[in-house]
This record gives structure tokens, sequence and C-alpha cells, in this order.
């Protein structure tokens, strides 16, 4: 199996994805990661969910990327930032990719980032053909969206 | 009779009264998934099979791209002339599922196997009984037949 894990710190951890079952892998890492945080059980499936599609979308559209877990933290909270980076092609048309998934429902580029965005806090999308995708999600503790 | 075949490394398929029942692991990903659908749609083109049951129980995350080809796959069961449920969704699936806002009533959900199984012997049934109303050889039915049949000469005789 290609998946390799490092821990850079307590509080960072990258997650390769090259084959099929990373995304497994990225579920069950994203998962284990917002519950040491203190992340209640529905905000794990929540976060969960986004890097599963944050891990589709590198593995359908660039066919490799990581994804990197990182806990984050503002004057008062904390939060976990999930990073998306791949070297693919890029999205041509960011707007077109955020716009509701029905449009773009099956075999284009975008299907996980309206969910993405919905899911998260805060959302940040770089691409370019030279340099590939960056997305970045956040969710912070106790902030909106936490049931 | 319960028959086992095991699909991929964590996935099962199961014949419980003449139905498929598909039990899917914690975490799915697309190979799993695609080997799955292959599995199911084999299976139901190949036996007499009421319909299929998706047993969701154990599936904690269910992204868009899972979802939507879970749905698929039920839409090709149905293509091959069975039906497909959805049972056991967990709370959190469910929530997620309406979170990212994708169409889920394009599915039929009940809550555990056995009402998932018991529907679709209903619905199997209910396909049986209207193939036997047209294959009845009842002096009754034919003579229903015949009425319809002349009813047909008529209309084309009046063209």
């Amino acid at each position: 199996m290609a998946t390799m894990n490092r821990s850079v710190e307590n509080d960072e951890k990258l997650i390769v994805l090259s084959e099929s079952w990373d995304k497994e892998h990225a579920i069950i890492e994203t998962r284990e990661f917002a519950a040491r945080m203190g992340f209640s059980q529905a905000d794990r499936t929540l976060i969960a969910t986004a890097a599963a599609e944050l891990s589709t979308n590198i593995l359908r559209y660039a066919g490799q990327g990581e994804l990197i877990l990182r806990t984050i933290t503002d004057a008062d909270r904390i939060g976990i930032e999930v990073v998306a980076v791949d070297k693919g092609r890029g999205i041509m048309d960011i707007e077109k990719a955020l716009q509701d998934h029905y449009s773009t429902k099956r075999g284009s580029l975008g299907l996980g980032l309206p969910s993405v965005r919905r899911i998260m806090d805060e959302f940040e999308i770089e691409s370019s053909p030279a340099s590939g995708t960056l997305i970045i999600a956040r969710k912070w503790k106790g902030h909106r969206g936490e049931r | 009779m319960i028959t086992s075949l095991t699909v991929g490394s964590q996935a099962a398929l199961s014949v419980i009264q003449g139905c498929l029942v598909a039990t899917l692991q914690a975490d799915l990903y697309d190979d799993l998934l695609l080997r799955i659908r292959q599995g199911i749609l084999d299976r139901v083109h190949s036996a007499t099979i009421h319909g299929i049951v998706f047993d969701m129980s154990s599936v904690r995350v269910l992204d868009s791209f899972m979802f939507h080809h879970l749905a698929d796959t039920a839409r090709m069961v149905r293509l091959l002339g069975a039906e497909a449920v959805f049972v056991g969704f967990q709370p959190g699936a469910a929530s997620v599922l309406v979170d990212v806002e994708v169409d889920t009533s394009i599915i039929r959900t009940f809550r555990t196997v056995g009402q998932g199984i018991e529907n679709l012997i209903a619905s199997a049934a209910l396909r049986e009984g209207n193939r036997d109303d047209r294959e009845d050889n009842s002096p009754a039915a034919e003579e229903k037949r015949a009425g319809i049949d002349d009813g047909d000469h008529e209309s084309e005789r009046g063209e």
C-alpha cells in the first residue's frame, strides 16, 4: 500500500493519497484527529465527510495528492484545518465547481466541493493549471454548526 | 437459507429469503464500491432475486460521491427488474446527507434489514401477481381477454 503517514507534530498529520483505498484511511485518520481535539460525535462525522469529499476529488481528478490535518487556534478557540493539495491540472472554472452539485452531479469537476463548503466554517481555494489545486477548509469548535 | 459471498475484504453479500443483502463496511472507497456494484449486478442478473437490501448500519461516513454511487447502483438493479432498498442509516450519516443537500428522495429507506426484506417480498409478490393476471387461463380471464381483443378489432375496423 502506498499509504504513508508522518506525524510532523502532535497537532499535524499528513495523509498521502495515491490509491483508491487511501480514502478510507483519510476518513479514519480525520475522524480520530477530530476526536482527539474533542469535537462532538456529529462534528467528527461532518469533518470526516469533508475529508472524504476532498480525497475523492484528488484521487479522481489529480490522481494523487495530500491531505494535511492541523490544529489551529485563534484568540479563544481552537479548530481543525483540513488542507487538500495536489499537482493536478487545476480547476478550470472554480465558480462553476462551487455551484450547487445538482448541476455538476456526475463526472465533472467540483462534485464534492459545495458539500465541503457547507460542512465547514471556512473554505478557501486556489487553483491553476501550472501549480495544481490547494483547498483549505476549517471548522472551529463551538462555532456555528457544532451540534 | 443464507448463502454468503465476500466481495473485497470487508463487504459481504448474503441471500436471505430470496433477497440479496449487501452489508457495507464502515468506511467505503471507490474501488470497493465498484466491486460491490459488480457483485450485486451479477447476482441479480444470474439468480432469481426479489430485490436488494443495502445495510448501511455500519457506515459512519458517506460523502456525496458514495451516496450517488449507491443510488446509481440501485437504479441499475431496477433496470434488471429487481428493487433496491436501504436500511439502517446512522443518524450521523443521515444528518450529513441532508447537510450536503444530496437528493435523498431517490432512494427508499427502512429501519431494519427485516423490514427491508418484507417490503421487497411484498413488491415482488405484487409484480408476480400482475404477471399471473396476464397469464391467468381461467374461463373468466379468457373471456376478459377475448373481450379486450374484440374491442381492439372494433376500433381497428372503426378507423
